[in-house]
């Protein structure tokens, strides 16, 4: 799965593995991530992508396996690590009785930001991130998408290669989510390696390559495109009167993976190639319901993460 | 070099959460005070001024003279005469007097053919501390008096050269007149300084964990013992406030004075500072939530208060509790502060306690930075 130890990879895992007593949080995780890539890691609440994270930031100790991140031992040199990666945790973690630029001064000075560079630096992200303006408000009366810019601002303060951010999105508008990604973008073309965690499918299909993970197994890494390739999956999108009936009826085919409601049109996903369209066809106008309009669709990381959880879910 | 300025960094942080945090800045100022004044005023232990009835049933000059000499002795006042048992009982039940004095019929008499005149004190035993002062101080007055009137009655006789056979001069040195603040003032500091140091840190640290900034800091490069410094030393600083603040309003309001050295204090002071420190941040590791905190901390605080010696004489304790009691930093602080503070202490009478507070220190220390790691879980 994972390809071949390379002397770009910026982190590695083998066998990577956390327990909690008897819950076992991560299992097994073997996975690369290329030096100056996007890399986004999907799954469920609960899955154990905080898990791998603090792991990797060598905050958790691996109760199993190994790893190395910007080539140091994740168990023996946790240290070594921490001078060289930003870490945003899931929830915007900043000293809420602080300011702004409290707060940026604060990060700059513990993780070691020189003198002499620091109201450069601290300058270059308040304009790089839009804070000047608020630079004296208290971050407690941010909004979350101003605290997120904060976190962020925090997190690469000190200009580390590679960067951990764990849900950066969570609870922050479109809009603010799309200024976020332009930026994790500009963060990636300067050569910075960025991992990060979501639930927004729509913000894994931005990331160079995925992972996903599944009660603590990794299932499967590849660039969005081979990930949706690799299900075999095919959609078609329809609008039909009876929508809930039709429903209904789609969910007795065999092949059919998936049947979502979106407003007054119906997303049917099926499996193994088939036919989508045929499938449909044959379904309802044999249960007589009308169809007003059929069209291919194109298939989504969405439909593939359906898709891999139902499976998982099944088999266990 | 990084290190000291990464922990100046977070020192300076700290103050500046403390400069909004108005609530718990004004606790540490006020509580001083506030405790100081309750303690000073509240807890009198000095035994004065007990509410007694006398039942005469000699009625002459002697017996007169008798209950008089009681009076002036300043423990007992005579509130009233009464004429019977029962009413002896309801005064003491209404709570009206504490104390009965009963004279025998027949006192001046028995006294004039040489007999022994029996006389009666009835004390409320519900408060023990009221029974020990009215019991020893009666009595010893009745023993003077016993004496004087034999000697006198020997030398009447004829026999030359009678004089009181042994005769006690007691002498109370630093603290003469036997005043409580005297004697809770200095103890004050050392329990403020456990209360608010152990309570402080023990938050700090929860605090950070509550609100998820603790993960920042230990994903920082940040020396885990830099990190503790700087959470820490702006509380010394504060315990330093504190400790100058009592001491000043004792001497200001209740005439304590400071016979010793100072800078020896202060710097005595130090280690005691550092142990509490060291115990706020063992409960941090403990601790997952601000609430957690401050209950171990309140939790610690009672055995300080009872055991260290700030309360109850630490020789009046049974043994076990002893043992537990040198544990306490604050059981040795106390004798270094009181030692210091009244008696005017030098080093060398404190080598013992610093040599104990080192190596509570130094335990507490090893044990707290055993358990504090940069590491999750
Ligand atoms: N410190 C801990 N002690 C015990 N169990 C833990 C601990 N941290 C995580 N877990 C458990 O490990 C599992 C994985 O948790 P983790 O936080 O890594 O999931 P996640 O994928 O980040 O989920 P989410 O999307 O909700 O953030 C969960 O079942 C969680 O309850
Ligand atoms: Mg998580």
């Amino acid at each position: 799965m994972s390809a071949p130890a390379q002397t770009t990879a910026i982190v590695e895992t083998e066998h990577l593995s956390r327990h909690f007593g008897s819950l076992v949080a991560v299992r097994d995780v073997s996975l690369s991530v290329q030096r100056g890539e996007i890399f986004g890691v999907l799954g469920p609440n609960g899955a154990g992508k905080s898990t791998t994270i603090r792991m990797l930031c060598g905050i958790l100790d691996p109760t199993g396996g190994r790893g190395t991140v910007v080539g140091y031992d994740i168990a023996r040199d946790a240290e070594k690590i921490k001078q060289r990666i930003g870490y945003m945790t899931q929830r915007f973690s900043l000293y809420e009785d602080l300011s702004v630029i409290e707060n940026l001064r604060f990060y700059a000075g513990i993780y070691g930001v020189a003198w002499k560079k620091r109201k450069a630096r601290v300058d270059a992200v308040l304009s790089s991130s839009g804070l000047e303006q608020r630079k004296d408000q208290l971050a407690g009366t941010l909004s979350g998408g101003w605290k997120q810019r904060v976190a962020l601002a925090c997190a690469t303060i000190h200009e580390p290669p590679l960067l951990f951010l764990d849900e950066p999105t969570a609870g922050v508008d479109p809009v603010s989510r799309r200024d976020f990604w332009e930026q994790i973008h500009a963060i990636a073309s300067q050569g910075t390696t960025v991992l990060l965690t979501t639930h927004y499918m729509d913000e894994a299909e931005r990331c160079h390559r995925l992972s996903f993970i599944f009660r603590g197994t990794l299932l499967d890494v590849g660039t969005p495109d081979e990930i949706v390739a690799r299900r075999h999956l095919q959609v078609a999108e329809l609008e039909v009167e009876r929508a809930t009936d039709a429903a209904a009826l789609l969910r007795t085919r065999p092949e059919v993976e998936e049947v979502a409601h979106y407003g007054h049109t119906l997303r049917v996903a099926v499996r193994g190639g088939a036919d989508p369209e045929r499938i449909v066809r044959e379904v309802l106008e044999g249960g007589g319901v009308a169809v007003d309009s059929l069209r291919r669709s194109r298939v989504t990381v969405e439909d593939a993460f359906v898709a891999m959880v139902r499976a998982e879910a099944e088999a266990a | 070099m990084t290190g000291i300025l990464r922990t100046l960094v977070i020192a300076w942080k700290e103050l500046l959460q403390l400069r909004r945090d108005r609530l718990t800045m004004a606790m540490m100022f006020m509580l001083p005070i506030v405790q100081l004044t309750l303690f000073g005023y509240a807890i009198n232990t000095d035994v004065r001024h007990i509410p007694t009835v006398v039942y005469d049933q000699d009625g002459s000059a002697a017996s007169r003279d008798l209950a008089h000499s009681l009076e002036a002795t300043g423990f007992y006042d005579l509130v009233g005469h009464v004429s019977d048992y029962d009413e002896i009982q309801r005064s003491l039940r209404s709570s009206k007097a504490r104390v009965a004095l009963i004279i025998p019929p027949n006192y001046a008499s028995d006294l004039v053919r040489g007999r022994t005149a029996h006389v009666q004190l009835v004390v409320d035993g519900s408060d023990p501390q009221v029974v020990a002062s009215a019991t020893n101080t009666a009595a010893s007055m009745v023993t003077a008096r016993s004496s004087t009137l034999l000697v006198t009655k020997l030398q009447r006789a004829g026999a030359g050269g009678v004089a009181m056979p042994i005769e006690l001069e007691p002498n109370t040195w630093y603290n003469p007149d036997l005043r409580t603040a005297v004697f809770i003032v200095p103890g004050l500091v050392g329990v403020i300084l456990t209360m608010t140091m152990v309570m402080l840190t023990a938050m700090a640290l929860a605090r950070e964990r509550e609100r998820g900034t603790l993960e920042q800091l230990i994903v920082s490069p940040v020396r885990k013992l830099g990190l503790v410094i700087g959470k820490i030393v702006p509380y010394v600083a504060i315990g330093y406030v504190q400790m100058s603040l009592i001491l000043l309003v004792g001497w200001l309001i209740f005439d304590v004075p400071i016979r010793g050295s100072i800078g020896l204090l202060y710097g005595l002071a130090s280690l005691f500072i550092a142990a509490n420190l060291a115990i706020g941040l063992f409960f941090s590791t403990l601790a997952r939530t601000q609430q957690q905190a401050m209950q171990m901390s309140f939790f610690f605080l009672l055995p300080n208060i009872l055991l260290s010696g700030f309360m109850f004489p630490f020789e009046a304790m049974p043994r076990p509790a002893q043992i537990l009691a040198l544990g306490l930093p604050l059981t040795h602080f106390l004798r270094v502060v009181r030692g210091i503070v009244l008696k005017g202490s030098v080093f060398a009478d404190l080598a013992p306690q610093l040599v104990a507070m080192a190596a509570i220190l130094v335990a507490l220390v090893l044990f707290a930075s055993a358990r504090f790691t940069k590491k999750l879980v």
